[in-house]
C-alpha cells in the first residue's frame, strides 16, 4: 500500500495542522547593533526579512522555513543610533541564541568607534565561523574587516568610505560602484539603503523570485536598481595632489570644463613636456590627465542636468563634450546611467517644488 | 585549554579550526597579527597556554615565545 501521508492516522494530521509552526524550523537572522548605528542599515534589511516571513504565512507556504529576526547588542538594552533614536537590543553578545543562519552587521558614520570595541570584534570572530551567511551593510564592512573576516575578499562599502577601507585593509578587493557584492558566503553592500537591495537578493536565494518582487513592491523600492553607487557619489575620489601646480591645474580644469584640455596644452601650461607632465600627473592624482578631464566634464554636466533645463546638446557643448553622444558614452562609463536617466532621477526637487508653488499661485485671486 | 590564534586573517582555515577547538571545549581567542604591538597585546591579555598560527605572514615577536 502506498502511504500518502507520513502519519498513519488522522490524529497525526490534525496535530500537524493545529500545531503552531515549529520555531526551530525558522531561519534565525541576527542583526548586530552598537552605539551610533545608522538606523536605516538596520531597519531596511530587517523589514525585508520580516515581510518575507509574513509573505510565507500569507501565501500559505508553511512548509518552508520563515525568518526569526533577533537584535543583538554588546549588552542587552537600549542602544543609541546615530540619529538619536534608541533601539532595544533584546540579546547581549553573551546570551545570544546559537544557530544563526544569517548574521547582518550594519554600519554607522563613526564606525571606527565600534571597531575599537574588543567585545564586538571578539564576538564576531567567534560567531561568524558558524553562520551560513555573513552580511554587512554600508560601513559594517569595517567591523568584519577589523575582525579579519574579509581578508583577500571581493567587497564593497559606502562609496564615501571606500578609500578609507582600502587604506586600513589593503588586501581587500573593493568595488566602489557595486550596490552589493557576494564572495562565497560573505555579502557586503554599498551605502545605507543598498542594504535593502542586498536583503531582497538574500530572500530570492532562499525563497525564489516571487517573494522579493512582492516585498520590493510593498516597500516601494527597485527590485534591481538601475546603475551602481557611483551615480550617487558627489565627486571624484579627490586624491589631493601634493604638488601645488598640479592642484591648481586640476582646479582650473574643474572650473573650465569646456576648454580644450589636450595633454599638450595642459603640459604647456606647466612648462613641461607632454610625456613628463602625463607621468607626473598620474603619479600625483592616481589617474591620467585625460581621465581626470573626463571626470571633471561628467561632474560639470551632472550639475547642469540637475539644476537647469538645458537641452542635452547644450549641456554637452557647455561642458566640453562637444556632442551629446560623447557625453552619453562618458556617463555610461563612469556612472552606469545615461544623461537622460540621470536627469530624470536627480533633477533638483527644489526646482520641481518651486514650479508647483508658482503654478498653484496663479489661479488664486482671493480676498 | 586557553588557546590564542595569532593570524594575519581569520580566514576559512582559521574559522574552521576555531569551530573544531571550541566544540572540544577549548577557549579560543583570536588576535589579528597586524603588527608586533597587536600580537604582544593579544598574548598579554589572553594569557594562552597554547598559541596557534593558522595563517601568519609576520614573525612572532621574540618576547612572546620567551
Amino acid at each position: 500500500m502506498t502511504t500518502l501521508l507520513p502519519f498513519p492516522n488522522l490524529d497525526g494530521v490534525e496535530d500537524l495542522i493545529s500545531t503552531p509552526r515549529d520555531p526551530l524550523r525558522r531561519r534565525r537572522v541576527a542583526f548586530l547593533v552598537f552605539d551610533d548605528i545608522e538606523i536605516v542599515d538596520l531597519s531596511g534589511p530587517l523589514d525585508v526579512f520580516q515581510y518575507a516571513d509574513r509573505w510565507l504565512q500569507i501565501t500559505g507556504r508553511d512548509n518552508e522555513p520563515g525568518y526569526e529576526v533577533i537584535v543583538v547588542g554588546l549588552r542587552a538594552g537600549p542602544v543609541r543610533s546615530a540619529s538619536g533614536l534608541e533601539i532595544i537590543a533584546a540579546h547581549s553578545c553573551d546570551d545570544c541564541p546559537g544557530e544563526i543562519d544569517t548574521l547582518v552587521v550594519p554600519g554607522g558614520p563613526w564606525i571606527e568607534r565600534a571597531c575599537a570595541e574588543p567585545g564586538l570584534i571578539d564576538w564576531l570572530q567567534k560567531t561568524a565561523p558558524r553562520v551560513r551567511r555573513l552580511v554587512s551593510v554600508c560601513t559594517g564592512a569595517f567591523l568584519l574587516a577589523r575582525a579579519g573576516l574579509l581578508e583577500n575578499r571581493f567587497v564593497t562599502t559606502h562609496w564615501m568610505y571606500c578609500d578609507r577601507l582600502a587604506a586600513l585593509h589593503p588586501s581587500l578587493r573593493i568595488n566602489r560602484d557595486r550596490i552589493f557584492v557576494r564572495d562565497g558566503h560573505v555579502y557586503t553592500s554599498g551605502g545605507i539603503t543598498a542594504g535593502i537591495d542586498l536583503a531582497l537578493s538574500l530572500i530570492e536565494e532562499d525563497l525564489g523570485r516571487e517573494a522579493p518582487r512582492f516585498i520590493a513592491g510593498l516597500m516601494v523600492v527597485f527590485l534591481r536598481r538601475p546603475g551602481g553607487q557611483n551615480q550617487f557619489s558627489i565627486f571624484l575620489q579627490a586624491e589631493a595632489p601634493n604638488r601645488p601646480d598640479i592642484r591648481e591645474l586640476q582646479a582650473w580644469i574643474l572650473a573650465n570644463p569646456a576648454e580644450d584640455h589636450a595633454v599638450q596644452r595642459l603640459a604647456a601650461r606647466l612648462n613641461m613636456s607632454p610625456r613628463n607632465f602625463a607621468r607626473q600627473f598620474l603619479a600625483e592624482s592616481g589617474m591620467t590627465p585625460a581621465k581626470f578631464v573626463e571626470h571633471a566634464r561628467v561632474e560639470a554636466a551632472r550639475c547642469k542636468l540637475e539644476q537647469t533645463n538645458l537641452l542635452l546638446e547644450a549641456v554637452a557643448a557647455e561642458t566640453g563634450f562637444g556632442s551629446s553622444e560623447r557625453m552619453q558614452r562618458s556617463f555610461q562609463r563612469l556612472l552606469g546611467v545615461s544623461p537622460q536617466d540621470y536627469r530624470a532621477r536627480f533633477q533638483s526637487t527644489a526646482r520641481l517644488e518651486g514650479r508647483m508653488r508658482h503654478e498653484d499661485s496663479v489661479p488664486y485671486h482671493g480676498a | 585549554m586557553k588557546i590564542l590564534f595569532l593570524t594575519t586573517a581569520h580566514n576559512n582555515l582559521s574559522q574552521r579550526l576555531l569551530i573544531e577547538l571550541t566544540d572540544r571545549g577549548h577557549d579560543v581567542a583570536v588576535t589579528l597579527a597586524s603588527n608586533d604591538e597587536a600580537m604582544l597585546k593579544g598574548a598579554a591579555e589572553n594569557e594562552p597556554e597554547l598559541i596557534i598560527a593558522p595563517m601568519l605572514k609576520a614573525s612572532i615577536p621574540k618576547a612572546i615565545t620567551e
